[in-house]
């Protein structure tokens, strides 16, 4: 198993090198200049080299290629933001704070409501019940995570006025009371988790819904009946433990969703996480931000897929062969 | 063992050794398990060598490996002398048109999305005209006892002994030299059985053809071949004359099988 | 076929919609572009049934107008994505060796990726156009199929028929194009047409933070941004592009599930 681990994990480093290379070449080719954007109209060519001179943008490419791959393989330095001047991976660790809160609220709301809706309607398959809640799931399944956020906030926070609309915290939080300080923080996080969180379980419930479902067809669910097994037990210990070993590789899978979906999400919200920070680099052709989000973001994704195939081996212990015999 | 010196042979397998290599689910700690262990005989050109073994016997194994599907970890298998795994492609190509297999499945063996028709035409020679490929299209039908209305039908519009002898008619249209029959009749029912026996006779005489015939029913053996060979775990344990074998086995596992097929 | 609900219900929606899409346009012609001052953010009613926005221009008309966009990018992005898909995954599966090695570490490179975070990077930095929309997102969306139909080839591959065409001494494009490809279309199918609905999805993502269609063009994202800029008042206009949005995703959902129901059922009649 370690020789595997250990095979699989180097042969993550070329990919997630070539990823943040390409990530490097697509943002330096992509037209548009940043120096622009930091360059008063009026100001003659002379401004635009010493900008382009701070930032390194006027030597060749291959040359700044390299700087920025050993400064990053030896310092784990991907340079300084052109906008705020600040260490890049200073910003992103900032930022990666309220994504990861919110990620992993989401995750935990999405995973358990739908799990839990999904082996239910699994159990009453076809009955009123499942009908309901899978077209209710298959509405939110089909729905853009950012409108479900829209919507909520245009009726939490809009028209009835309950919830705070964007930010993480409140202006006033930091004299608050620490009880006063958590509610706070709460009250903005409901909007924004509950967004993610029901775009999450309608994700999951597809998927625990049809395993459930088609394991309790199988055969072997219809000779443990014929034996006589109990329904409860041919429920949780046939049909759930060989959907969930999967659901968990499917999880790993879904960690690029984290970053993806949550990008939207945050520009709705206003939560200063990492979808701002890439949106409003992009925007703002911050060179050195954009390559130190897109490689974080590529490596997550890598390591995600990593993860679900060794828990996809795990949970797939099948004999595998070269060929078959007669 | 008699060798008749006045017969070419056709094909001949030496030392083939071919190993599965079998993981446990988590992909680490391999194991290999031996398929075929050193397994050699010949078939001369015209005969009908049958070799017979129970599921799982390794038999199959034998086949996929003369059809150049499966590649032996060791030992050769020559055609008319020559070393079928040192094949360029162009050769690859022109070797497996003389050599064609009829597998026991008879659904799984026809492109479930091309008509009759179009199957046939794949297994002649391109370069023909097209009324020369109808006359031959007609040709191996009436050879395989087969009406024409079968040509615009798809495998799932036949009987299971109408595809059966679709598969035979695309393994004639190849100009094939020999037949590999895996298991070939063994899932029809009985009184079929009999039928194709009778016609794989005759087609053999008509095309001049040699046959493999790979099965684990003795009885039909008994009728259809010439030499018999005993696979058993991978191993060739006998091998010589149908007589011989049927009537003075050696090894006692042939023993043990013919007086099972006697019931 | 059409004995499946799922798919039935699927096939009506779509087909509501796309004929909605294309004919009313010609058929009830309110210009989505017509501005008229007298009637600015007017809630629905008779004249406007979804309507009016900000510029008092007809939101019924310019939600189909709209869906228009929207519909032709699923349906171009799907097609390339397809293709692209398709023929990677076909020579990945059948070829096997190195160019299957190659191929696939380049597939888990480009899933690396976040989509949406190319986009914002590529579109970001350029003035955002419907072409370069169009490619970035065929570019970035070929990776799943791929995946499926390699997966779909290694298992065909080793199908009697396949090895018997092998056999034949057929050439390998051959095999690939006669007998492969046409016994690997229905899965094809069936991740095309659930790849419509996310496609408008991520569309509708991008033109919402306005790096995708530009006004006063508008897709069905394009109006859910304008709709978010007043979503105290005209609460309409996020309901109606909103519901657009849904409704569609939910067809093409729907027709790809029942889809699959459809083949899968029917491969457990041919294997019993």
């Amino acid at each position: 198993m370690s020789a595997f681990l250990f095979r699989r994990l180097i042969g993550i480093v070329p990919v997630v090198l070539i990823g943040a290379t390409l990530i490097f070449i697509i943002v330096h080719l992509a037209p548009g200049d940043p120096t622009t954007i930091f360059l008063d109209p009026n100001a003659g060519a002379n401004t635009r080299e010493q900008i382009a001179e701070r930032f390194g943008l006027d030597r060749p490419l291959a040359t700044q290629y390299l700087k920025w791959l050993s400064g990053v393989i030896v310092h784990f330095d991907f340079g300084n933001s052109f906008s705020t001047g600040r260490p890049a991976t200073e910003m992103i660790v900032e930022a990666l704070g309220p994504t990861l809160i919110l990620t992993g609220f989401s995750l935990i709301f999405g995973i358990l409501i739908g799990t839990l809706l999904g082996i239910f309607a699994a159990i009453r398959e076809g009955r009123a019940f499942d009908k309901t809640i899978s077209a209710v799931m298959l509405f939110f399944y089909s729905m853009p995570s950012f409108l479900i956020g829209v919507l909520l906030l245009g009726l939490f926070a809009v028209r009835l006025d309950w919830l705070p609309s964007s930010q993480m915290t409140s202006l006033f939080h930091e004299q608050l009371s620490f009880n006063g300080r958590i509610v706070d923080s709460i009250r903005h996080l409901i909007l924004p988790v509950t967004t993610l969180g029901v775009s999450f379980s309608a994700v999951f419930f597809k998927y625990i819904r049809g395993s459930m479902v088609e394991s309790l067809h199988s055969n072997y669910i219809l000779a443990a009946r014929a034996r006589g097994v109990s329904s409860g037990k041919i429920f949780f210990k046939y049909s759930l433990r060989n959907s969930l070993l999967p659901l968990i590789s499917t999880i790993g899978l879904s960690l690029p969703m984290l970053f993806s979906g949550a990008l939207i999400v945050e520009v709705v919200f206003s939560l200063p996480g990492m979808g701002r920070v890439m949106f409003y680099a992009a925007l703002a052709r911050d060179y050195p931000v954009i390559i130190a989000a897109g490689s974080l973001a590529f490596l997550s994704v890598v390591l995600g897929n990593l993860l679900a195939d060794i828990l996809y081996m795990v949970a797939d212990p099948r004999i595998r062969l070269k060929g078959r015999s007669s | 063992m008699v060798i008749n010196p006045g017969r070419q042979i056709l094909l001949e397998v030496k030392n083939l050794t071919v190993r599965y290599r079998q993981r446990n689910g988590f992909g680490w700690r391999e194991k290999t398990v031996d398929a075929l262990n050193d397994v050699s005989f010949f078939i001369h050109r015209g005969e009908t060598l049958a070799l017979v073994g129970e599921t799982g016997s390794g038999k199959s194994t034998i086949a996929m490996s003369i059809l150049h599907f499966v590649s032996p970890d060791s030992g050769e298998i020559l055609y008319s002398g020559e070393d079928v795994w040192k094949f360029k492609r162009a050769e690859l190509r022109a070797y497996h048109r003389k050599i064609q297999p009829v597998f026991q499945n008879a659904d799984e063996s026809l492109n479930p999305r091309l008509k009759v028709r179009s199957m046939l035409v794949d297994a002649l020679v391109p370069a023909l005209s097209t009324e020369e490929k109808n006359r031959r299209i007609r040709e191996y039908l009436s050879a395989v006892q087969l009406d024409e209305d079968v040509l615009d039908c798809f495998p799932h519009q036949l009987s299971g002994g109408q595809k059966q002898r679709v598969c035979i008619a695309r393994a004639l249209a190849t100009e094939s030299e020999m037949l590999i029959l895996d298991e070939a009749i063994s899932s029809q029912d009985l009184s079929l059985q009999a039928h194709l026996l009778k016609l794989l006779s005759e087609l053999k005489k008509k095309f001049s053809l040699t046959y493999l015939y790979i099965s684990h029913d003795l009885e039909t053996v008994r009728v259809i071949a010439d030499r018999v060979g005993i696979i058993k775990d991978g191993r060739l344990i006998e091998i010589g004359e149908k007589d011989e074998i049927f009537n003075s086995p050696e090894e006692p596992y042939t023993q043990l099988l013919l007086e099972r097929s006697r019931f | 076929m059409w004995g499946e609900k799922t798919f039935r219900c699927g096939t009506v929606l779509i087909l509501t919609i796309l004929l909605l899409c294309v004919c009313l346009p010609w058929v009830m012609p309110q210009d989505p572009y017509a501005q008229n001052l007298e009637e600015i953010s007017q809630p629905p009613s008779l004249a406007h049934p979804f309507g009016t926005d900000f510029f008092g221009r007809d939101l019924f008309s310019r939600i189909l107008y709209g869906g228009r966009l929207s519909l032709t990018i699923g349906i171009v992005v799907t097609f390339f994505a397809v293709v692209i898909g398709t023929i990677i995954g076909m020579v990945s599966g059948y070829f096997g060796g190195w160019p299957d090695a190659a191929l696939m570490r380049f597939v888990d490179v480009m899933l690396g990726f976040p989509r949406l975070f190319i986009l914002l990077t590529v579109i970001g930095f350029t003035r955002p156009s419907f072409g370069l929309m169009l490619a970035v997102l065929s570019l970035f969306s070929w990776m799943e199929v791929a995946r499926i139909v390699r997966a779909e080839v290694l298992t065909v591959r080793e199908r009697l028929y396949v090895k018997s065409a092998v056999a034949l001494g057929l050439s390998r494009r051959r095999v690939l194009f006669r007998y492969i490809f046409p016994n690997i279309l229905s899965p094809i199918i069936v991740s095309a047409t659930l790849m419509v609905g996310s496609v408008i999805v991520i569309e509708s993502g991008l033109s919402f933070i306005g790096m995708g269609v530009q006004p006063p063009d508008a897709s069905w994202g394009t109006i859910l941004n304008q709709g978010f800029q007043d979503l105290a008042g005209a609460w309409w206009i996020t309901l109606f592009s909103g519901l657009a949005i849904v409704v569609t995703v939910i067809g093409f959902n729907l027709v790809g599930d029942g889809l699959r129901n459809i083949l899968d059922s029917k491969t457990g009649v041919r294997e019993s």
